[in-house]
């Protein structure tokens, strides 16, 4: 999936998941998305 | 182009002009918001130092410019207000003061969550995070002060005079990181070559992220007027 070998590794975000996406789910609820 | 400027100092005509734009409007954030976060998120390379956590800029830089621009623009609006006594003007810069307090906040939050694992803190008090936090109190301020006033004029012209005195904490906030020693970063230097440490591959997700908060920007002060 794009740079990653499988959808688990973009979930994992190379051991960033809780950052990475703690941060773009504060910005759909931000945004209202 | 004076008179297309006077003409959208309307009330009237803004609305039907904005009405009649918000279809392609809605339909083209759509695309950019798809094409720069699918982008950012699955098809950038990893940063050597950051890894994927990087990946948070994409949304936090953004947020952070169009905030700054945000309230650039409701200055530029209160000394219109002040100036001309233009109604529109008012308007604009009232719409300015929510939308600007969000990006603020969404600036704050994703650059913490980023230092945690980057500086290990996630909050400290240098020049460029004070200064942001200022930018936020003055967005609430504006909107608190406007709120208190039972009259509506006295209000607007009070807003305005504090959004025109707050606006020399904007430029504080761009070169907070060259003036001070910051744990901020300064900015990163952009680069068409594709040896650069910063290659249009990285920064280009980022260009539609913001073209897309612009859309966004627009959006709002659709449905930020009463």
């Amino acid at each position: 999936m794009g740079r990653f070998d499988s959808f688990s590794d973009f979930l994992a975000m190379g051991g960033y998941a809780s950052y990475v996406w703690s941060a773009y789910a504060f910005f759909c609820c931000h945004t209202g998305i | 182009m004076w008179q297309w400027l006077f003409k959208l100092s309307s009330p009237k005509w803004f609305y039907t002009i904005s009405g009649q734009l918000m279809p392609w409007l809605i339909a083209i954030t759509s695309i950019l918001l798809v094409i720069g976060l699918v982008w950012g998120l699955a098809f950038t390379p990893p940063d050597y130092q950051m890894g994927e956590n990087y990946r948070i800029a994409y949304i936090h830089v953004p947020a952070a410019s169009i905030a700054m621009g945000c309230y650039y623009m409701m200055a530029g609006m209160a000394a219109a207000f002040l100036i001309w006594r233009i109604k529109m003007a008012d308007m604009v810069a009232k719409a300015c003061a929510p939308v600007g307090m969000t990006f603020t906040a969404l600036a704050l939050f994703t650059g913490s969550v980023w230092g945690i694992p980057t500086w290990g803190t996630w909050w400290i008090w240098d020049a460029r995070l004070t200064s942001t936090l200022i930018m936020l109190f003055l967005f609430i301020g504006v909107m608190a002060l406007r709120s208190a006033y039972d009259s509506e004029a006295a209000g607007a012209k009070a807003c305005a005079v504090l959004s025109l005195v707050g606006v020399v904490n904007v430029p504080i906030i761009k070169y907070s990181v060259e003036w001070w020693n910051t744990l901020h970063q300064g900015a990163s230097s952009l680069s068409l070559s594709n040896t650069s440490a910063n290659p249009p591959e990285i920064w280009l997700p980022a260009f539609f992220c913001w073209l897309w908060f612009v859309w966004f920007l627009s959006d709002c002060h659709y449905f930020a007027y009463p």
